[in-house]
């Protein structure tokens, strides 16, 4: 697998500010990473350093190219929708397909008249027209139409109700998603992406707190329902966090061997969202 | 897929209210003045001025003298001055136009949109150049020689409403083309004498943070005051002057053209014509003096420098927005 994203000692200030501290990450292609973390974490920094929207300091590279330097290049293999980046309000639906069509070479009308024939978007409308949902579902059909290298959804689903997101997210994974391509998403609803990422980054206050597989942290990180007379053993054994459920401990370890844990409970993946916590409060 | 064109169209989908139905307004309320005038305010014996787009005139123009091809003159004016309304809308859609084109999309951050899609900053912001400079003056001359063809039937109207035979003199398809013809030679010029100004004002559209209207006139107001008081001069804002009594040399030329014959009834003509609203001199510029004219030329400088650093903003603005 080809790495299409490395950076090292990716920093950016504003002003006294430090959005992002020294990261160093990097991804293969064919993976979908989740990038989460709190508001003001540096998500969107990072984003819009990996699209060269924005100045940085120490090492970028995607495909190869400098993101700042060569972005008319990468945007060539790169999409993406920004979080708070809404489609003109003047344009028509036909307008932004046929605008889209005559400036990518790699975009794909049919599927997009495809994914906009399961909406009830018409062609006719002005975006200013649509509700909230569909001018997401718009700009959606849109950049999924385009054979991208790498796909960056910024918040993608925001404002869209749970059967859209859940088809999306379907979609993303059986339409769109194969080997070639690679896709970063943030978001706040973890739960709703965790069944189709492969890789995580959990960030916060500009730093990198979590870089691993999926599947490396299935092995690495369990969750134990300890019973009761198991607890004080269980909690000398520093778990990451402690919750209760129903009036039992609910630990997360990390690198402690599974068949160890599972002397003391019942043990399981932790959930996204869990090591999520677990880890911005152990961190804070 | 055509990038630029694309590019083009995208300008137009966006600004056809002003590029289109604006000058189309105004030419339909024009030509509907004119028709009151025809229907109320002729008769045979009073002729009723009402500026230079009057037809009565015509009657006047169709008794004088003059040969056929002066007369054929004489109506290529009257088309000539009757869309030169068109050339001040193009100038105040064209204003808006530059203030908004780089800030607008800014504001409502729809660039990250377009951002998101292969195109170069450079590309985006030639296709504004584009779009200001040639686009709106060619649809402005397609809108200009339909509102002439209306002007004709017009005055098809009250020749058959007066008792002159003056049909015949009206009913010029030809003249109407090289009049609307003159006119788009004339904005082109004039685009050119406005060149550093469109410059300027994409330059401002491209950096300001706010309200662009008044930052453009900010750095104005400031250098010409500044200069008053520091060096007790002008000159800043006599280049100014310069630069726009361009444009009226521009619309001024295709007279000074059509006021190069030397016939029997041109006197006659000359009182006709005056009457119409305007005068037949030697004109005071040609377009071939207007093009090696130092002033103009430095213009154009100035203006792509505006351009360059307008691209640069874009490009290298270190937050999008």
């Amino acid at each position: 697998m080809a790495n299409i994203l490395q950076a090292s000692g990716l920093s950016k200030n504003y002003g006294n500010y430090k959005a992002l501290t020294n990261i160093n990450m990097n991804l293969e292609s064919g993976r979908i990473l989740g990038l989460i973390g709190p508001n003001g974490a540096g998500k969107t920094t990072l984003l819009k350093s990996i699209l060269g929207l924005t100045t940085f300091e120490g090492q970028l590279e995607v495909f190869g190219l400098d993101p700042h330097k060569q972005r008319d290049e990468l945007m060539e293999r790169v999409c993406f929708i920004a979080d708070v980046a809404v489609l003109p309000r003047w344009i028509k639906v036909s307008q932004a397909i046929d605008f889209v069509e005559g400036v990518h070479s790699r975009f794909n009308r049919e599927r997009c008249l495809g994914y906009l024939a399961k909406t009830k978007i018409k062609h006719e409308s002005k975006v200013k027209q649509l509700s909230k949902g569909m001018v997401v579902q718009l700009h959606l059909a849109l950049i999924m139409s385009i054979d991208a290298d790498l796909l960056i959804l910024d918040e993608p689903t925001l404002g869209l109700d749970i059967l859209f997101r859940k088809a999306f997210y379907e979609q993303l994974l059986n339409d769109y998603f194969d080997e070639d391509r690679t896709i970063i998403i943030t978001t706040h609803q973890v739960e709703e992406v965790e069944h189709i990422l492969s890789d995580l980054v959990f960030i916060q206050n500009g730093q990198i707190v979590l870089h691993d597989s999926m599947d490396a942290i299935g092995e690495t990180y369990f969750e134990v329902m300890v019973e009761k007379e198991y607890e004080e053993q269980a909690l000398a054994m520093n778990p990451l966090s402690v919750r209760e459920v129903f009036g039992q401990k609910v630990c997360l370890f990390n690198g402690i061997a599974k068949a160890t844990l599972s002397e003391m409970g019942k043990v399981r993946k932790p959930s996204v969202a869990d090591l999520f916590v677990a880890k911005m409060q152990g961190a804070a | 897929m055509n990038t630029f064109l694309t590019l083009l169209k995208r300008e137009y989908w966006e600004h056809k209210t002003g590029f289109q139905w604006v000058p189309v307004g105004i030419s339909a309320l024009a030509l509907f003045a004119t028709l009151l005038a025809v229907l109320f305010l002729t008769n045979d014996t009073v002729k009723i001025s009402i500026g230079a787009q009057n037809p009565t005139d015509l009657l006047g123009l169709w008794e004088a003298t003059a040969s056929d091809s002066d007369k054929r003159l004489a109506m290529t004016a009257w088309y000539y001055s009757n869309i030169l309304n068109l050339a001040v809308v193009m100038g105040f859609v064209g204003y808006f136009y530059c203030l908004g084109a780089l800030y607008d999309d800014r504001k409502d951050k729809s660039i990250l949109f377009w951002k998101s899609l292969p195109i170069s900053d450079a590309e985006t912001v030639l296709s504004k150049v584009v779009s200001v400079c040639i686009v709106l003056p060619l649809l402005i001359f397609a809108i200009s020689v339909i509102t002439n063809i209306g002007m004709m039937l017009i005055g098809l109207l009250f020749a058959a409403m007066s008792h002159g035979d003056i049909a015949g003199m009206v009913f010029s398809p030809g003249v109407i083309l090289t009049a609307s013809w003159y006119q788009l030679v004339a904005s082109f010029m004039a685009v050119l004498w406005v060149f550093p100004f469109i410059g300027y004002l994409l330059f401002i559209s491209s950096a300001t943070k706010k309200v662009p209207f008044l930052v453009s006139w900010l750095p104005i107001i400031v250098i010409v005051i500044i200069e008053s008081i520091v060096f007790r001069s002008g000159n800043f804002i006599g280049w100014i002057g310069t630069q726009f009594s361009g444009i009226f040399k521009a619309y001024s030329t295709p007279y000074s053209i059509m006021s190069q014959f030397d016939e029997e009834g041109l006197s006659e003509l000359k009182e006709v014509t005056s009457r119409i609203g305007w005068d037949f001199g030697d004109g005071w510029g040609s377009f071939s003096n207007q093009l090696t004219d130092m002033n103009l030329w430095f213009g154009l400088i100035i203006g792509s420098l505006f351009i360059a650093g307008a691209i640069y903003i874009r490009r290298y603005r270190d937050e999008a927005l």
